[in-house]
């Protein structure tokens, strides 16, 4: 089956495209965040400095990968209650909750890109970012200012030949 | 921010005084949602702000912007469902009698939009009388060149394909691409986009046996309206069906036609059977 | 009219039976398939259930798969509103027996749109 697949595609990483992923986040953006600030994407890398929240879902299937979702700590609970439309006080669930969702969303949306793609794990919230796989290639990233603070999406898929041996 | 009572107020006001369209409470979402293009566009923090802005300075151009991104139905397949519910289980079957000699027919979608209309017909009509040897061809018409180039393509995001098609419907006449979802071949043939606008002659489109004038008379005066009505009835062929807007009528304006019931859709049919 | 909530997302539930609840709808929820079977164990049989596809215990496919294989159950609209966007994985949900789909994310017009094409818009509200 990988044979089959790297036939087809050169570049193991080009059916994810930084385009798609924008127009994923645009979707979900418009679907859940319409009555919030806009979301506004940047050019230029902003890697996201001090205290962050990382949710991902793993891709498996003969090109598995993992796609990320990083936001500024202090942005978790507005996310929360901008997704919930709820201005109270929430619980640390609340967000990890949300968090998840929105990585589950853009996850299972990439997932539908990537061939012969098998099921999307579910997703998993923590104050760290996710280890990668050593051949692990960045396929695609957006960094996006909302509220005045940063969030990073990235999509990462197993690169050539080393399909195997990688995790989430 | 969500959007204010007081903008929302505001927006409903503004829709209904232009198109006779009621936004009822509850549609914030609707009025958010359609409204974020426009707000990106003019450089708002959101929409209330945006909202805000014209309220409070009148823009004409921004108004006109703001109930026709309410009004328009370019992003819906089946819309309202039970106009195609009765075009399929009572107008097909009728004209499937009527047209036995010739098994040909000829549909206009006469403000195809970006094509989901015209689309859904030729999917209907492949599900059903193509499959049977039947031709059917289905023209699109509309005054935007930008959206015609769209239609012709027949290509669309998974927001598109949200709306309003059956997932069946889906499955069978849609391949994926990439992030979007691209129409079947077999569909596609039956289609033809053109651009017209309604103001002017409909000769060059030939005969119909079915036309579909929805929510687009609501842009025009009286007057206009009475003369696209009156020649839309020259273009349908004898005993055929026009349908409109689910709160449009022929009543006051041209009196020319029969309204039939078709469940709770009306559709309307030239009198005395239209021209001979 | 009443509808099942069946997501592993509290945020999700909380979207899709805020706008269900906004149309009319009765709604109670559930976070996996297994806690949606005994919902449906207890009864009365909701009018509709929208099901997410990957949540943990039991899938929504298992669920739905479940439902179809009971004849109780036979007057239950099933929708999948899940972020599974595959073509084949749209075909296996209507092949196990789901009658829609609505791929997240959706806007609140659409799932509207999506009732109303089975029938379960209530009275006196347009898509």
């Amino acid at each position: 089956m990988t044979e089959l697949v790297e036939e087809f595609y050169d570049e193991p990483t080009d059916y994810v495209e930084d385009e798609a992923l924008g127009q994923i986040v645009d979707a979900m953006w418009a679907s859940y965040f319409a009555h919030t600030e806009f979301l506004l994407p940047s050019f230029d890398q902003h890697d996201i400095e001090g205290d962050i929240y990382c949710a991902s879902v793993t891709i498996s299937g003969a090109r598995p990968g993992i796609v990320t979702v990083s936001v500024e700590r202090t942005l978790g609970l507005p996310l929360a209650q901008s997704l919930l439309q709820e201005d109270g006080e929430l619980t640390d669930e609340d967000v990890y909750d949300s968090l998840g969702e929105v990585a589950n969303i853009v996850g299972g949306n990439i997932k539908a890109l990537v061939p012969d793609a098998g099921p999307l794990g579910l997703p998993v919230v923590s104050t760290a970012l996710p280890l990668h796989g050593a051949s692990d290639r960045l396929a695609a990233r957006l960094d996006a200012n909302w509220k005045g603070q940063w969030l990073t999406f990235e999509v990462w898929l197993a690169g050539g030949g080393s399909a195997e041996n990688v995790g989430g | 921010m969500a959007l204010t009572t007081t903008a929302f107020d505001w927006v409903c006001t503004l829709v209904r005084k232009e198109s006779a369209i009621v936004l009822e409470k509850g549609k914030e979402y609707l009025v958010e949602s359609r409204l974020v293009p426009l707000a990106r566009a003019a450089g708002a923090t959101d929409v209330s702000a945006y909202v805000d802005g014209i309220r409070l300075r009148p823009d004409r151009r921004a108004q006109t912007a703001i109930v026709e991104a309410l009004t328009t139905n370019e992003t819906s397949w089946f819309r309202d469902g039970a106009p195609f519910t009765a075009f399929s289980t009572s107008v097909v079957p009728a004209l499937k009698q009527a047209r036995a000699a010739t098994r040909s027919l000829r549909i206009w979608s006469a403000a195809s939009s970006t094509g989901q209309e015209a689309y859904s017909l030729a999917i209907s009509l492949q599900d059903s009388l193509v499959a049977e040897g039947w031709r059917a061809e289905i023209i699109g018409t509309d005054l935007s060149t930008e959206v015609l180039e769209k239609a012709k393509v027949g290509r669309y995001s998974q927001l598109e394909m949200n709306r309003g098609l059956p997932a069946p419907m889906l499955v069978r006449h849609f391949t994926r691409v990439g992030t979007q979802w691209q129409v079947n071949d077999d569909v596609k043939r039956m289609v033809r986009f053109q651009q017209l606008n309604l103001t002017s002659s409909f000769a060059a489109l030939g005969q119909f046996d079915v036309v579909f004038l929805r929510n687009v008379l609501i842009y025009f005066d009286l007057e206009t309206k009475r003369d696209i009505l009156s020649r839309v009835r020259k273009v349908l062929k004898p005993g055929g069906y026009m349908f409109l807007g689910g709160a449009e009528t022929t009543l006051g304006v041209d009196d020319n036609w029969d309204r039939e019931l078709i469940g709770r859709v009306s559709v309307h049919r030239p009198k005395n059977g239209g021209q001979a | 009219m009443k509808a099942l909530v069946v997501d592993d997302s509290r945020a999700m539930r909380k979207i899709i039976a805020g706008a269900l609840r906004k149309l009319g709808y009765e709604t109670v929820e559930a976070a996996d398939g297994a806690e949606a079977l005994k919902v449906l164990e207890a009864g009365p049989l909701p009018d509709l259930a929208t099901v997410d596809w990957n949540m943990p215990v039991m899938d929504g496919l298992t669920f739905v798969t479940q439902v179809r294989a009971n004849r109780e159950y036979r007057a239950l609209t099933l929708m999948m509103v899940t972020t599974e966007a595959e073509h084949g994985q749209i075909v296996r949900a209507l092949a196990a027996g789901a009658h829609e789909y609505l791929i997240k994310p959706f806007t609140v017009e659409s799932l509207e749109e999506k009732l109303s094409l089975l029938g379960l818009l209530p009275e006196g509200v347009q898509a």
